[in-house]
């Protein structure tokens, strides 16, 4: 571990100021669950750490009138206990209800989770299926992106350096949402293959739809062809048993630690099927 | 519990040769400490004699790092000991001592739920966390609770009750209170 400063603004100001006076790079810190994880094995070793976590810039859980908005340093508890979220991010709530491990999910934030831009990053998976743009900030000047055009490839984004996630943003609409991940345990556990879904229906037909697949391939997978055949139906089990071929065609998995290709792949399609059922047949 | 907070000064923290100072509380004693850059909590709690705070995997996996911090359950391994700059901590240490244990001390033990001891701390203080918010717990929420502990030793099964046991404790040590 090799962090020789570490600098807690008090304001957001402040972290422009530090990030200017840094020379050699730094890295923001949140939770630190990567980071710290990360500096030990020699990997982010830079000497100026900057800590975003307590910032009130990056805080906060609101319903506006058309929109959500969660703060990039709220934590993973935070959001799946938040009514807001729970309400209109269902697939969301239900992704940080899952991860990892309770004592993790008081630490972990979405800003970090998305942007360690891990393939099997459960946020970020289920921010991509909620349509989340990130509002991101360099020295001080915003832009709003859609929080999936981040992700590159393993670890890797297309945020610079000094671009710091404040806040995440979601369209408010009613719609049905499902976050399912299989990992080695039900709980406690880096996902081999996860789905979020979703989807909104008018009288049953689906009018929108979008489908996020994690941790088979180098980023969050779109398989954007089982979307395109289920939207406009009124799917039954056959269409939908289609659509989960599709999802498991769309994904290019590997074999590592966790998992084989060939299981993830099968699991895409069993782990598609389920969420799309739980959210294209459920009554209600 | 947030009293520290509103009253720690130095907010830029600047290590002089690598060693920050910085103000916390410790189970209820506030108090001024060095501590290095990359010192993580669990490793500057128990260089400073905290030795109830477990060294298990030290990535996060196991739990027997759990500390409250502000009264939330968190790794002590994956938090770096500056970011407790105007925190309050409780370890172990802080619930109750061997002549006046806790309620959850003393369930734990009349429940049979410990074995080598390596795992409890951090049960014991993620079960806390559990009680302060919620004090009748189904064995579900219990069971969440304790999702990120592992025990190598124990089947889980009397961990869970020892947690249901102290629950019916606590509740009767306030109605015995609210009785007098
Ligand atoms: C044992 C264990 C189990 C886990 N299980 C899961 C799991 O089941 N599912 C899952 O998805 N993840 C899991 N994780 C990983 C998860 O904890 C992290 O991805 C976490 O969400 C990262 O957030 P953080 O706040 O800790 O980020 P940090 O570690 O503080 O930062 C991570 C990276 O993000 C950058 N960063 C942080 N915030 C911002 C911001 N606002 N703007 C720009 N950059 C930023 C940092 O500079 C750093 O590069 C697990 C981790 C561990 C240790
Ligand atoms: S030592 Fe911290 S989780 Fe294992
Ligand atoms: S009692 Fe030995 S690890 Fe739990």
């Amino acid at each position: 571990m090799i962090p020789v400063t570490v600098v807690q603004p008090k304001k957001l100001s402040g972290v422009w100021a530090a990030a200017r006076a840094a020379k050699g790079g730094f890295k923001f810190l949140a939770g630190g669950t990567d980071l710290v994880i990360n500096a030990r094995h020699g990997k982010n070793a830079h000497r100026v750490w900057i800590d975003i976590s307590g910032l009130k810039e990056l805080k906060g859980i609101t319903e506006g009138r058309d929109k959500i908005r969660i703060g990039a340093a709220e934590t993973a508890a935070a959001v799946c206990s938040s009514p807001a979220v729970r309400k209109w991010l269902p697939a969301l709530a239900q992704a940080c209800r899952h991860f990892a491990s309770p004592p993790l999910r008081n630490m972990a934030t979405l800003g970090g989770n998305c942007a360690n831009a891990s393939p099997s990053a459960d946020a970020a998976c289920a921010l991509c299926a909620e349509q989340a743009a990130a509002v991101i900030s360099r020295a001080g000047k915003i832009r709003r992106v859609a929080a999936e055009s981040l992700f590159l490839g393993p670890k890797h984004t297309a945020l610079s350096p000094d671009d710091l996630i404040l806040a995440f943003e979601f369209p408010r609409r009613a719609h049905r949402g499902v976050f399912i991940k299989l990992g080695a345990r039900e709980s406690f556990a880096i996902s081999k293959v996860s789905a979020a879904v979703a989807a909104e229906l008018r009288n049953g037909v689906v009018c929108s739809l979008s489908i996020r697949l994690g941790a088979v391939g180098p980023k969050i997978v779109r398989p954007e062809s089982a979307e395109k055949l289920l939207l406009g139906l009124r799917p039954g089990a056959a269409a939908i048993a289609d659509a989960a071929r599709l999802c498991a065609e769309a994904v290019s998995p590997i074999d590592d630690v966790r998992s084989t290709a060939a299981y993830r792949r099968d699991m895409a399609r069993v782990i598609s099927k389920r969420a799309l059922e739980a959210v294209l047949l459920k009554t209600s | 519990m947030t009293a520290v907070r509103k009253t720690a000064k130095a907010i830029s923290l600047t290590a002089e040769n690598g060693i920050f100072s910085i103000e916390a509380a410790v189970n209820g004693v506030r108090g001024s400490w060095r501590v290095g850059a990359e010192d993580t909590l669990l490793s500057a709690l128990r260089a400073n004699g905290w030795k109830g705070v477990k060294r298990g995997c030290d990535t996060g996996e196991c739990g027997s790092c759990t500390v409250l911090v502000d009264g939330t359950p968190e790794l002590a391994c994956l938090k770096l000991a500056v970011s407790a700059h105007g925190r309050e901590i409780t370890t172990i240490e802080g619930l109750g001592s061997p002549a006046e244990p806790h309620p959850l001390q003393e369930a734990f033990v009349e429940a049979g739920a410990v074995q080598c001891g390596f795992c409890i701390p951090g049960m014991i203080l993620v079960s806390k966390a559990l009680l302060d918010k919620n004090p009748e717990p189904s064995e579900t929420q219990i069971r969440h609770a304790l999702d990120g502990n592992l025990c190598r030793c124990t089947g889980y099964v009397k961990q869970v009750e020892a947690v249901r046991l102290a629950a019916g404790k606590i509740k009767n040590r306030e109605v015995r209170r609210a009785g007098q």
